[in-house]
C-alpha cells in the first residue's frame, strides 16, 4: 500500500495501525487497572503494600503478574517499533531513556499520564533538533525527567511521588 | 604473564574502590544507584582534562574529579531525595547516558570517540614500564587500604548508624530527629567522590570506557560480596574481576564458537552468575554484620 499524503504529511499504513494498536491496547490497560478486581488489587499494592497485605493480597503474585504484563507490553512495543522502523539489538537500550522520560513528564502510575508523556518528549525530542545537535536527542529525555522532577515530581498527570 | 596478573589485580583494586563508594550510596544509605559510571567517568574526565590540559599536578587532578564527582552526586540526589527511590534509579541512569553523550559530543574538550591519551601517570617517566606497574598496583592497593578504612570507620560511627536507620525505616529515623534529606545527600555525596576518586586510572580515556556495563559489573561485586559490607564490597571485586577474566579461558575451550559469540557468551555468564547470586545467596558471601547488641543475642 501507498503512503497516505495529507496537509503536507505523509503517514504510511503501518503507521497508522501502529498508533491504533498502541491505543487500543493502552485503553485495555486503563480499563484493567481502572475496573477489574485484579487491577485494583495492583494498584493498592503499589499505593501501600502492607494495607494491602492485610486486606489479603499476596504481593508476591501481583509482582508476578505485574512483570508479566509489563514485560509483555514491552514486547509489544518493540514489536511495533520494529514493524515502523528496523531493529538491532541496541533498539531497547536506545529508546530507554526516552521512554523513562515519557513515564516522569506523564506521572508514574498513571495509563493517561504515559500517554501524555510520551507525546510531550516525543515531540520536544524532535522540536530540540531546532537548536541542539541530533547526537543530544536522547539527552532532552534527561533534561525532561531533571525539570519536571524539581518542578512537578509526580509529573503531568500522576498521583504523588514521594 | 606476570603483566597480566599485575593488570587484573589493579582491576580488582579498580573495582573494590568503586565496590566500597557504592556501598555508602547503596548498602550503606539505602540509595539505588544504577549509573555509577556516570560519577566515575565524571572523576576521569575533570583528573584528565585538568592534568592533560592545564598541566595541574597529578594529586590535584584526582582530588579535583573526586570533588566534581561529589558536586554532580549531590545534586542528582538533591533533585530525588525526597522522592521514592525508583526515581533516583532512573535519574542516574539518565545521568550516566547523558555523561557519555556529553563525553562524546563535545569534541573540542573530551577529544569524542577517540579519547584522550598520555594522561600522566605518578612518576611514568622516571620507571620503566614494569616498575610502574608493580608500583601503580601497590599505590590502588594503599588507595583501597585507605578507604576501606575510612568507610568501615563511618560505618561504625553515628553517622553510620543513622544512614543505617534512614535505609532500615526513613520515618522513624525522621521522628528520631534525623533529617533524611541531609544525610541521604550527603552519603551519596561522599560515596560519588569515592567514585570520582578512582576515575583517574589510566592513561588513555574515551567515552567507550564507560559502558552501562562496568555498573553491572561493581553492582555484581558488591552483591557477591554482600550488600553493607565493606570487607564484602572488597572481596567480592575481587571474585568478579577473577571470574570475568577466568570466562576469558574457559570460553576458548568450547568447540565451534566464534569470536562474537564467544564474547556474548561472557556476558551470559555473568548474567547467570548475577542471577544465581540472587537467588541463591541474596545477602551475598559477606552479610552485613548486625551490629546490635540485643538482636545478636536473640539469634
Amino acid at each position: 500500500m501507498r503512503d497516505w499524503r495529507f496537509a503536507g504529511l505523509r503517514v504510511g499504513p503501518q503507521q497508522v495501525e501502529n498508533l491504533v494498536i498502541a491505543l487500543a491496547v493502552m485503553a485495555a490497560i486503563f480499563a484493567f487497572l481502572a475496573f477489574t478486581r485484579a487491577g485494583k488489587a495492583m494498584r493498592a499494592v503499589a499505593d501501600n503494600p502492607t494495607l494491602a497485605g492485610i486486606k489479603g493480597i499476596n504481593d508476591t503474585t501481583i509482582a508476578r503478574t505485574v512483570s508479566f504484563v509489563g514485560m509483555g507490553l514491552a514486547g509489544l512495543g518493540g514489536m511495533l517499533l520494529g514493524l515502523d522502523t528496523t531493529i538491532d539489538p541496541l533498539t531497547g537500550f536506545r529508546a530507554i531513556l526516552s521512554i523513562f522520560a515519557a513515564a516522569v513528564v506523564g506521572g508514574l502510575g498513571s495509563v493517561p499520564g504515559a500517554l501524555v508523556g510520551a507525546l510531550v518528549v516525543g515531540i520536544g525530542e524532535e522540536l530540540s533538533l531546532v537548536i541542539l545537535s541530533p547526537n543530544y536527542r536522547s539527552a532532552v529525555g534527561f533534561l525532561a525527567i531533571l525539570a519536571v522532577l524539581t518542578i512537578r515530581p509526580r509529573g503531568i498527570l500522576g498521583q504523588r511521588a514521594y | 604473564m606476570e603483566n597480566y596478573l599485575i593488570a587484573m589485580a589493579v582491576s580488582a583494586g579498580l573495582y573494590a574502590l568503586m565496590a566500597l563508594g557504592l556501598n555508602v550510596i547503596w548498602g550503606m544509605a539505602g540509595q539505588v544507584n544504577l549509573g555509577l559510571v556516570g560519577f566515575f567517568a565524571v572523576g576521569a574526565y575533570v583528573s584528565a582534562l585538568l592534568t592533560l590540559k592545564l598541566g595541574a599536578p597529578i594529586v590535584a587532578g584526582v582530588v579535583a574529579g573526586a570533588l566534581a564527582a561529589a558536586a554532580v552526586g549531590a545534586v542528582v540526589s538533591l533533585v530525588t531525595a525526597r522522592l521514592r527511590g525508583d526515581y533516583l534509579a532512573i535519574v542516574t541512569l539518565g545521568f550516566a547516558e547523558t555523561i557519555r553523550i556529553v563525553a562524546s559530543n563535545e569534541i573540542w574538550l573530551t577529544n569524542g570517540t577517540d579519547g584522550l591519551s598520555g594522561i600522566p601517570g605518578p612518576w611514568r617517566a622516571a620507571l620503566t614500564p614494569e616498575q610502574f606497574n608493580l608500583f601503580y598496583l601497590c599505590l590502588v592497593a594503599a588507595l583501597v587500604i585507605a578507604a576501606f578504612a575510612l568507610i568501615e570507620r563511618l560505618a561504625h560511627s553515628p553517622f553510620g548508624r543513622v544512614l543505617r536507620a534512614i535505609r532500615d525505616d526513613e520515618q522513624a529515623a525522621a521522628v528520631a530527629g534525623k533529617y533524611p534529606l541531609a544525610f541521604k545527600v550527603k552519603a551519596f555525596a561522599f560515596g560519588s567522590a569515592v567514585l570520582g576518586l578512582s576515575g583517574h586510572y589510566t592513561s588513555y580515556i574515551a567515552p567507550d570506557l564507560f559502558l552501562p556495563l562496568l555498573t553491572l559489573y561493581i553492582k555484581l561485586a558488591l552483591l557477591a560480596g554482600g550488600v553493607g559490607n565493606n570487607r564484602g564490597a572488597v572481596l567480592g571485586a575481587v571474585v568478579v574481576v577473577t571470574f570475568l577474566e577466568s570466562t576469558r579461558f574457559v570460553v576458548p575451550l568450547i568447540p565451534g564458537l566464534s569470536h562474537v559469540q564467544g564474547a556474548a557468551l561472557r556476558e551470559f555468564m555473568i548474567s547467570a552468575a548475577l542471577i544465581a547470586t540472587l537467588r541463591l545467596r541474596p545477602q551475598g558471601l559477606l552479610p552485613e554484620a548486625r551490629m546490635h547488641p540485643v538482636l545478636e543475642k536473640q539469634k
